[in-house]
């Protein structure tokens, strides 16, 4: 197949959009030009759609809309894309061209629902008299360019990494490797074409038995319920294999969905963390609560006061301790006076006899000292008070508590308290935020979905198992009945045609066993081999220094893609491969399986370059722009963003026979230049090439990086 | 999808494997390879097993009817 243009008209943002591919066998590359979120996506969808219909299309797809978002609901839009390319016919040796049309009409609803009519599609025959309706369009579609191997035509850079990937099950790792190889080097053809020449054989046999009669007729009769129960077998084996393959894919979306619902996390162990948080937070609460309150105790307490004034009070003891001193406290005891006037005689021994001196004076004093007597005690008890107010301060500033220390450590606390409590409190509401998206009914729905599948599985496991030893002895019989109809057909009489046409079936089903048996093991070796060799020279990898980081690569007999590293150590894809070496191996896999069976059709890659720099990224753009052998219908078509196109532009000036920019009017005003003064976000190509720029599809930067500007 | 040349493709392998069939008549061995083709391409037309098979006979038929005249004019 070889694609000559395609026009797709409302497939998301293109919409309309016609490109023109190269057919020149001396620039077999197409470049498709396109920032990110311009199309390029859009595009690869588009063209695998105008193939396969739905099919062709992530399975997620399926429940979304193909117009754009914007479309308004209610009103019908209809999606077409149309394609021409070439088909070389294998038997005349002809080439044809077709037109592909495909369409659907989808009504938009609110809330982003879509009413999808039914697809109409139409392939027409061009010849030179005009254009012939073929029937059958998908049919024939499917055997020019099988949907099976659409990953091999239609690649997304960024998802290359399904022949490879350890994160995806080696089943069906190893099945996508090996379907790409059957359908490729043309097993299933032979296989189809064996059990076709198998019938045929059965059938001659009966008419030879029929001409011969005796013990031909006998024997034919056995061997032909021996057939049929082989039949039966094979195709029991068969109905097992594809339920099998259908059962393990449900297993793996299911699988998908749940590792996604799960990543999200485990319902019971976000509850059990809910329910720590909140433990741990009112803890810190009470600790809060409590630095507050030895806070508060704090700015109350008698060291803070005489931390804070130190000097008044220091003052004040001075003065105290001077009354203390000169006996003004603790003052005369008013009690005493009042025992020396009743004993009449002084402390000092003098008469306190009715009308002396002294007892007029001790008079006086007692009314004094009545007269003072309060304030006195007052100042005697806040002597007292500060004084031992103040050795204590003293002796905890000995110890180390002074209030600065105090201060600090119950504020570190309180602060500690509230920072925990507030990350805590954080953590609270992701753990619940994290909860509300769990869909717990779901999650037991696809634990049950995929439990149930297990047991399917294994019981087509058993299945399996018994068609296999049926097939196994049922062969055996049928074998001892061919021996036995040998036997007996020399002794009748067979016409001449009869047998030629006998030994014709029987040396053409011995060709294809053989073609087969040769394709199954020398021609997966040979694409090992072509493979190891393109991934080496891309990577710049020489197996034979001991500095090199890869050995080879390999396809296993299992058909698992390994990567060798020193020491007879092998390097998990996933991460001990760096993003560029992953693009290099499955690139060299598809371009191997190409060379080695000998069949072409064109190959669309999206962002092939990303991860790519330096060396890695030119012997990519080398190996996918360069035919093996003979390079008829050999086409390539790159889509791929400036960045990819840095560093290239001589490649690319060498091998692409045609370049279109695509741009999107959403990136005016932040990136593109100019307005195209449109209401939705659209899509549009250019004729630019890679060093060239125009009014649609000029970029702020592009002067800056040397590409020229063009008149639209 | 088309062939590319023969020296990758299913049909350079079939090309060497016919070599271990007896040569009934001169070009025995080329005509069965272009049988092989013939059988497999009826795949491209005929999607349905019962009818496929019938055009097979047809084809395989025409082609022993024609080996049985040469193989008269060689003796094998």
């Amino acid at each position: 197949v070889r694609l000559i243009n395609a026009r797709i008209q409302n497939f998301k943002l293109l919409e309309s959009l016609e490109i023109e591919f190269s057919v020149d066998p001396d620039k077999p590359l197409t470049l498709i030009r396109a920032a990110n979120g311009s199309g390029k996506t859009s595009l690869l969808y588009a063209l695998r759609w105008s193939f396969y219909g739905m099919e062709g299309l992530p399975p997620q797809a399926a429940d979304r809309r193909l117009s754009a978002s914007f479309s308004t609901p209610g009103v019908p839009v209809e999606i077409q894309a149309r394609i021409e390319f070439e088909h070389y016919d294998d038997v005349s040796r002809t080439r044809s061209r077709f037109r592909l049309i495909r369409s659907v009409t989808e009504t938009p609803g609110l809330e982003d629902t879509v009413d999808r009519g039914p697809e109409i599609l139409r392939l027409l025959r061009i010849t030179s008299s005009g254009e012939e309706e073929m029937d059958g369009a998908q049919g024939i579609i499917s055997r020019i360019i099988p949907s099976r191997l659409a990953s091999i035509f239609f690649t997304n850079g960024d998802d290359v990494q399904q022949f490879i990937s350890g994160h995806i099950e080696s089943p069906r790792r190893q099945n996508a490797v090996h379907e790409a190889i059957r359908m490729l080097l043309g097993m299933d053809q032979l296989e189809i074409a064996d059990r076709d020449l198998d019938k045929v054989l059965g059938s001659l046999k009966r008419e030879m038995a029929g001409s011969g009669g005796g013990d031909l007729e006998a024997i034919i009769d056995e061997l032909e319920k021996a057939n049929d129960a082989l039949d039966e077998s094979t195709s029991r084996h068969k109905l097992e294999s594809d339920r099998l393959a259908r059962i393990d894919s449900a297993i793996e979306e299911d699988e998908k969905e749940l590792t996604g619902l799960r990543g999200i996390g485990d319902i019971d162990e976000i509850n059990r963390r809910i329910d720590a948080l909140e433990r741990d937070i009112k803890t810190l609460k009470g600790q809060e609560q409590s630095s507050l309150d030895g806070m508060k105790a704090l700015l109350r307490s008698e060291a803070t006061s005489w931390t804070l004034m130190a000097p008044e009070l220091s003052s004040g003891l001075r003065l105290m301790r001077g009354l203390a001193d000169r006996n003004v406290i603790p003052g005369t005891s008013l009690e005493v006076l009042r025992d020396r006037v009743e004993l009449e005689t002084c402390i000092c021994g003098e008469s306190l006899s009715e009308g002396s001196k002294a007892l007029e004076r001790v008079l006086e004093l007692f009314q004094e000292q009545k007269e003072i007597e309060p304030v006195r005690a007052k100042q005697t008890q806040t002597w007292h008070l500060a004084r031992q107010s103040h050795e204590a301060f003293l002796a905890e500033v000995d110890r180390g508590g002074s209030l600065q220390n105090q201060r600090n450590s119950t504020l570190s606390a309180y602060t500690d308290a509230v920072h925990g409590r507030q990350g805590k409190e954080s953590d609270l509401e992701a753990e619940k935020a994290r909860r509300s998206m769990i869909k717990e009914e779901r999650v037991q729905e696809l634990v049950r979905r995929i439990a149930t599948a297990r047991v399917k599985l294994s019981e087509c496991n058993r299945a399996l198992g018994e068609a296999l030893r049926d097939i196994s002895t049922q062969q055996t019989t049928v074998n001892q009945f061919n021996e036995e109809f040998k036997k007996a057909e020399a002794r009748s009489k067979i016409s001449a045609e009869l047998s030629a046409r006998r030994d014709a079936v029987e040396d053409l089903r011995e060709v294809t066993r053989q073609t087969l048996t040769i394709l199954k093991t020398d021609h997966v070796a040979r694409v090992s081999e072509h493979m190891n060799r393109l991934f080496l020279d891309i990577v710049g990898s020489d197996p034979e220094l001991d500095a090199s980081v890869f050995k080879g690569v390999k396809i296993e007999s299992d058909f698992d893609i390994i990567v060798q590293a020193g020491g007879g150590r092998t390097l998990d894809p996933d991460f001990e491969l760096n993003g560029a070496s992953q693009r290099a191996l499955t690139l060299a896999f598809i371009w191997s399986l190409m060379a080695v069976s000998g069949k072409e059709a064109p190959r669309i890659i999206d962002t092939p370059l990303g991860m790519t720099s330096g060396g890695v990224k030119r012997r990519i753009v080398e190996m996918v722009s360069t035919p093996s052998e003979s390079h008829a219908d050999f086409q390539v078509v790159l889509l791929m963003t400036r960045s990819e196109v840095r560093d290239v532009e001589d490649l690319l000036d060498e091998w692409a026979g045609k370049s279109i920019t695509m741009s999107c009017s959403k990136d005016y005003p932040k990136d593109l230049v100019s307005d195209w003064g449109v209401e939705h976000p659209v899509v549009r190509a250019c004729s630019c090439d890679h060093r060239e720029s125009c009014d649609t599809c000029r970029r702020h930067y592009d002067q800056t990086r040397g590409i020229a500007q063009r008149k639209a | 999808m088309s062939w590319r040349g023969d020296s990758n493709s299913l049909l350079s392998v079939a090309k060497d494997q016919v070599l271990g069939i007896p040569e009934r008549y001169s070009g025995y061995r080329m005509d069965l390879v272009n049988l092989l083709v013939q059988v497999i391409s009826l795949q491209s037309t005929e999607s349905a097993d019962v009818s496929r098979r019938r055009e097979a006979k047809k084809l395989v038929s025409a082609f022993g009817d024609e080996a049985a005249r040469k193989r008269k004019g060689t003796g094998k």
